[in-house]
Order: C-alpha cells, then structure tokens, then sequence
C-alpha cells in the first residue's frame, strides 16, 4: 500500500471509510487510495500551490464527511474529495494534534480539536468557527482526544496530555483532571469502547509502556492486570468490539482478546513492523480484523491480525 | 426584627423597602435578603428593645457574612428556641443547664442533616438548586451554565451590565485587575485593547526609573524568540514608558505593561506567585534585591496570548509545567480548607479560580438602577450558595431536611431538661417549613400535619402547594447553609436565654458595623 511517500514522511492519521477509501494524513499533506495501492493527493491547503502536514484525521459518523487538521487550519471535505469548507483556528495559530467528532454530529455538529500547545478548540457549527475552551485544562499539550459513545446524553470527553488524561462532562467546555497514577508519564494515545458489552471503558496508552484502564468514565485509573508489554512507548490503541484491543508499540503490533476478563490474552503478534504512529481497523467479514498502519517513515501497511 | 425577616423567606418572598438615607434624589431600596435587611437596621427606636434586636442583628449579619444565606431560616428557628425557653426558664428553671442540652442536641441535629447531603453535578441540577433559592428561572438557568463549566471553584464576576435582562461571557486564561501602564490605554478610547502573541513576561514588582534597566530583558525576550513582551511592574518612570511606547509602535517589540495585581502586599505577592507558576517564570522581587538588570532567561515567562484593556490583562496558554501547577494548587486548596475567615477564603478561593484556566463574568441589568442593584445583589447571593452547594452538597430543601431532623430529638427522656430541649428543638425544626407554607398563603398547620405522616424528605412545594419528594421534584438546600443557620440559632438562643440583665447607656452609641 505503498508508492513514493516511503522517504521521511510520517503517516500522523489513517481513516478507513466504510465507503472505501482510505485517507491518510501525511507530514507531505492529505492523500487518499480506493485501490490500496494508487496514493493521491488533495490539495486541501488553503495556500494554492502549498502543501501543509496533515496532522490528524477524522470521519463524521455518518461517513459523508471528514476533517483534517494542521498547522492553523480545519478543512472539512466529502469523501469523494471535494473541499467544503477551510476553517482558520483562532490566533495564535494553533498546531492541531487530534480531531474528534461528536456521535451526534447530524444533530449537535460538535467537532472538538485537540492541539499542540494551545489547548482544546471547540466548534458547534460543523467546523466553521471555532472557540478555545480550557478551563481546568492545567496541561494544553493534548496528545490524544477521544469521545464517549454514549455523548449524546452524557457529553464526556476525555483528553490525552503530556501529564495524565483530564475528562470534560460538558461537551469538551470545561475539564477535570483525572486521579491517573503516573503524571510523570505522557498520555500517547486513548481508546473507548462501545458501552455495548456493559459500562464504558477507557484505556489509555503512555510513553512508558503502561496500559491503564478507567471503568468510571474517565475518573479514575488502574493498570490492566494480566497483560505485560514492557517499557516501550505505546503508540496507538483500537478497541475492537468491546473485547479486543489491538495496541501499535514502537516495534510490534498486539491484539488482546477477553479484555473484559479477569485474564486478557495476547493472540497475535507481529514484531516486524517498526515505529507505528497511527492505526485503524476494520472488520471486512465476521471473524476477521484487518490493522492498517502507519509509520514515521510513511510506510503504510495492511495486517491481519485474525 | 425576625418579623421583618420572615416573609422573605420561601420562593413568594415579599421585600422590604428600605426608606433612603436623607438627601435630595436617593432611592429607596428594595431587599429581600435577610442578611441585608438586618444590615440596615441600625437602630431600633425603642431603647429596652434596641440591644435584643441588635444581638439578633449581629447574628444574622454574621451568618450572611460567612456563608451567604440561611438568614431568615436561622432568625426563625431562634425566634422559636427563645420564645419556648422563655417560657421554660419563667417556670422556675435554671437557663445554664438548659442552654447545655441545647448546645448537645444541635449537635445531634447537625449530624443527622449532613447523613442527609448527596451531591450535585451538572448544569441541570445546579440550575435546580438556583431556582429554589431565587425562584427566577432565567437566573436559574444562566447560573446553571456557568457552574457547569466553572466549577465551584471558578472565576466569576458578576456586576451590572447595559443591556436588559441577564448575560454572560466567558474569557480564557488568568484574567487580572490591575492598571495598564504602557501603551495608554484609557476607557471609551480606540484601541481600548491590546492583544500580544507569543509574549515572555517579566514578572516582578520593581518600581523602573532608568529605561536602561528594561534593555537586558527586552534583548533577552528577542534573544529567546518571544514575540512580544509583557512588563508586570510597581512603576514605570516616564522615559521608561517613552522607551517601551517607541519599540510598540515601531513594532521592534511589541509590549505592555501593567502595574502588580492587588492592592495590599500579600495580595500582591501571591498574585506575583501565581503568575510565575502559570507562565513558567520566576518573580523578581525587591525585598529579594531583584534588579531587572540582572535579569536570567528563567525568570522569563512565556504566555501563547496576552491582553490588556484599561481595567484588566489577562494572560491565556502559559507555558506552565502541569505538576508544579498542580502542586501549587493544591496547597492552595488545602489553605481553603483550612482557612476559617472569610475574607482569606474568598481570596484563595479567587486565586484558585484564577488557575483554573478561565473566568466567566455575568452582567445583570434591570429597568430601574434599584432593580439592577437588587438583582446583582441576589446574583452575588446566590453564586456564594451555589459555590457551597457544589463543595458539601445539598439537602431536600423547603425546610424538609430539618423537618427529618426531629427524629434526632425525640423527647422521651425522663430529665426535664433535656425534654424541654427536645421540644424547643421540635418546634424550632418546623418553624422554617412552617413560615414557607404560610409566606405561599396556605395552612401551615395543615401543611406540618400531612407531612408528619410522609418518609424523611418530603416537604411541601410552595409553588404548586403539592406535598412530594423534595429530591425527585429539585428543590434543594446546600448542606453547608443548613448546618451554619442550625448551629447560628442554637448557640445563639442558648446564649440569650442566659442573658439576666441588660445596662443601657444615656447616649447610646450608634454604629454600622455588627
């Protein structure tokens, strides 16, 4: 799935539509692929001619749309590729790190960005203007944002910083800073489940190879018992039908099954793949999961993990 | 004095106007606070009832001052302590042991009510705590917003505003009143604001006459590629302004200054503190010698935006480090717990608020200046409320939660005293769902019969005149109010009935304050 981008070109976000395409955000810009092996690109910078990093990446729920982020600037386009709308953040211009999308977009149109330095911006009209909201946010480094299933009627939010996860309860205006037990260690990456199997999981990921979970929306956090992955940075989470989650370390890809069980096990390892920065994953057909992946050196790759 | 307080008490309060102080053009002012009303009432004309009233004042000032409200809710259950042990003691009883039982059964009172508090969360129950103590939905539900997003702990402004009715804004990062030094910034002027990008800050509170002391940090500000510069300072001389004026307006450097927030110097020093913390710089303080000539790329701070109007600067995105924010909060919040005064608390509380990353400000107006001071007034009354009601914890309210507290005083005791105790608690336990019930215009006897034979926390809604589940219907009482008017009433009637005599002066001397 790969074509010239193999130089040094990180893969910062992947988004795998259900209506084919596959969208990569890339430190050379937005590309797409409907074959897997033809790259092109979007000229989605609001510069003609210029071609900023793509640095997060987000579908719409209902699969029309998609955002993307970069330095100063959301773009929302459809996903055949035509450009809607090119939002300017706020000054100073903001780097964005993350993009999330409220599971009631039709009806709320909340888009929340997480940013580099500057916080959490929160739009309510699709994209089109967007408002800094960071009160109790005492660290605006984010990292990672992820959105609870049930938003809708609880409006929870969570945020991944360089010092521990802070939840919101009011749509991302306002956050609370989790009881995380190392504060010392910077929040890589936040997954969710669907809420479907019993209560809401969150897990979250850190620089020093920890993987915690919170079983109370978010407040408070414990290590996942049974699971040991060593020291090395986890990069990327996906929680997979509520009982699988697929972990992206620096050097090798893990699916854990029965993670609601009082004993999670690996079932797959794949230990040839090196430096993954971004990973999404689809289901084609019951009883397969596919792990698409990206990594710093713009490598992107296609696993099947069962 | 509590009969004028009484009718204010319930969500069909009726106000008191109070008659303007002489002079041509004063208004009237309209009260419906018990705390306030007590305030204006400096003196009573009749000299044998004068120092009773006064004690009474004293008391609910003094309740009003510490936490708020509860006013009235104390005065009546008082009244009622005093009048059933008047009665007690005019029998031939001695007043010291029955004072002790008092003292020994608000305590149990006290510990029944706080088994009684739950929590509340959300704009939905906040704002349903705010209706019933102001019975004004559109207060209501703009308090409900802003405790949502703000916390109990926020930054909250409220003051009269220009346009009718109620707004609110909210505004990112540390917001600060001080004095803009540099550029002129002046009210109603244009620009009447400053915004900077990318700013180091030198935080300090020397006072700066030779402009050449300002070069080290103006260099070192460019050096570490800030793009502007923010001055905290006691003083700027006027060739100090005139070289800062030049490299704004050239755009060499664009920068402000302003003078340290606060008025006295420990309120300055924290503010110093604060603004070190948030920004990630360090204060350069002249009892530590401090000169900005020896000025270190440490003692820089760097903000992501900074702004300045002629009232306020506000310093949004600092380059803090979370755990020695964090930290720095938390001691903050430990000093509040301990804090017993209010003024310290109120302004740890502020400088809290001021960490947190954004104040919201709600602008009030009415269509006459007495309403617009009225309405402030209530809004102030009622964030002070709320803040506590968010920290402790709330109650059934309408008088409910005391209502279930009669079962902690359950006269069946053979000793007299305690007995006599017991009832006078009893009645004053009714008394405020009582005088609610009959402030709405219904039959509170009525009303306190049909509720004795209903489970704990039922009580009777004065709005529709229906007797529910308090809880399930939102009308709620913040626990910490409840507890600070049982323990005002308690401990003060069991000191008035000790009184034996009164001495009165010839001239006797009048003050403002309790």
């Amino acid at each position: 799935m790969n074509d010239a981008h193999e130089q040094y070109d990180p893969v910062y976000a992947l988004v795998a539509t259900r209506q084919g395409p596959l969208f990569a955000g890339r430190h050379s810009g937005l590309f797409y692929t409907t074959d897997g092996t033809t790259w092109a690109s979007l000229p989605v910078d609001p510069t003609p001619g210029r071609s900023r990093s793509i640095t997060a990446l987000v579908q719409t729920p209902e699969g029309s749309d998609l955002f993307a982020g970069s330095y100063g600037y959301v773009v929302r386009l459809t996903i055949d590729g035509t450009l809607h709308l090119v939002s300017v953040l706020p000054r100073p211009l903001p780097m964005v790190t993350t993009l999330v999308v409220s599971p009631n977009y039709v009806h709320d149109g909340i888009v929340l960005a997480g940013t580099a330095k500057d916080g959490v911006f929160r739009s309510i009209d699709r994209g089109e203007y967007w408002v800094p909201w960071n009160i109790g946010l005492l660290d605006h480094r984010i990292i990672d944002l992820v959105v609870s299933p049930t938003f809708a009627v609880d409006e929870t939010v969570f945020a991944a910083t360089e010092s521990g996860v802070f939840y919101s309860v009011n749509g991302g205006r306002s956050w609370r800073m989790s009881a995380f037990p190392c504060d010392d260690d910077p929040v890589l990456c936040l997954a969710v489940s669907s809420g479907l199997a019993q209560n809401v999981m969150v897990y979250a990921g850190t620089e020093g190879g920890m993987l915690l979970v919170s079983h109370d929306q978010g407040r408070n956090w414990c290590s996942m018992t049974g699971i040991t992955i060593g020291d090395q940075p986890i990069n990327s989470l996906a929680c997979i039908a509520d009982t699988m989650l697929v972990i992206a370390l620096s050097d090798r890809l893990l699916l854990i099954e029965d993670i609601l069980s009082p004993h999670p096990h690996i079932t797959c390892e794949l230990c040839d793949h090196h430096n993954i920065t971004t990973l999404t994953c689809i289901a084609p057909a019951p009883g397969t999961l596919i792990a698409i992946t990206g990594n710093i050196n713009g490598h992107i790759a296609c696993l099947r993990l069962r | 004095m509590v009969a004028t307080l009484r009718p204010t008490l319930g969500p069909f309060p009726r106000g008191v106007l109070v008659a303007p102080e002489r002079g041509v053009g004063r208004e009237p002012e309209w009260i419906d606070s018990g705390g306030l009303i007590a305030r204006r009432m400096v003196q009573l004309a009749d000299e044998y009832a004068d120092p009773g009233a006064m004690f009474v004042r004293h008391m609910v000032w003094r309740l009003h001052e510490d936490v708020g409200d509860g006013t009235v809710t104390a005065a009546v259950m008082f009244q009622e302590l005093l009048e059933q042990g008047m009665r007690f003691i005019a029998a031939g009883n001695d007043p010291v042991l029955l004072s002790r039982h008092l003292n020994a059964a608000m305590e149990s009172i006290c510990t029944i009510l706080a088994a009684q508090a739950m929590p509340i969360e959300g704009r939905r129950q906040v704002t349903g705590v705010a209706e019933s103590i102001c019975a004004d939905t559109s207060i209501a539900m703009v308090l409900g917003e802003v405790f949502d997003i703000i916390g109990a702990e926020g930054c909250l402004d409220v003051r009269s505003g220009l346009r009718s009715g109620i707004e609110r804004e909210y505004t990112e990062g540390m917001v600060c009143e001080s004095t803009v030094l540099s550029p002129p910034l002046r009210p109603g002027s244009i620009p009447d604001q400053i915004e900077l990008e990318n700013a180091a800050l030198v935080i300090s509170d020397l006072e700066v006459t030779n402009p050449r002391d300002l070069l080290p940090a103006m260099e070192l500000a460019l050096s570490m590629e800030a793009q502007a510069l923010v001055l905290v300072v006691d003083r700027l001389s006027e060739e100090a302004l005139a070289l800062l004026n030049i490299n704004h307006r050239r755009g060499a450097l664009p920068c402000f200054a302003v003078r340290v927030p606060g008025l006295r110097r420990d309120e300055q020093i924290a503010a110093l503190e604060d603004i070190a913390i948030l920004t990630g710089g360090a204060p350069l303080r002249r009892e530590a010698g401090a000169t900005l000539t020896a000025i270190a790329p440490g003692h820089l701070g760097r903000v992501r935006r900074a702004w300045a109007n002629p009232t306020h600067f506000g310093l949004a995105r600092g380059n803090s480090d979370p755990r020695t924010l964090r930290a720095h909060l938390r001691v903050l919040r430990r000093a509040f717990e301990d804090a017993a005064s209010f003024p310290v608390r109120h302004a740890l509380q502020q400088r809290i608020g001021r960490l947190s990353g954004g104040c919201a400000a709600i602008r009030v107006c009415g269509a006459t200046s007495v309403e617009t001071s009225t309405r402030v007034a209530l809004v102030q009354r009622i964030v002070r409320v709320l803040r506590s009601a968010l920290r402790r914890g709330v109650v059934p309210g309408g008088g409910a939660a005391l209502l279930a507290c009669r079962s902690a005083v359950h006269a069946d005791d053979a000793d007299d005293y305690k007995r006599a105790a017991y009832l006078m608690w009893q009645c004053a336990l009714s008394a405020p769902a009582r005088v609610i019930a009959a402030n709405a215009g219904y039959d509170a006897d009525a009303i306190i019969k049909a509720l004795n034979a209903l489970p704990a926390g039922f009580g009777c809604d004065a709005r529709s005149g229906r007797l529910t589940d308090m809880r399930l219907a939102r009308i709620l009482d913040p626990i910490e109010v409840l507890i600070a008017a049982v323990r005002t009433a308690g401990s003060s009637a069991a000191l008035a009935l000790t009184i034996e005599a009164q001495i009165y002066r010839r001239s006797p001397s009048t003050s403002i304050a309790p």
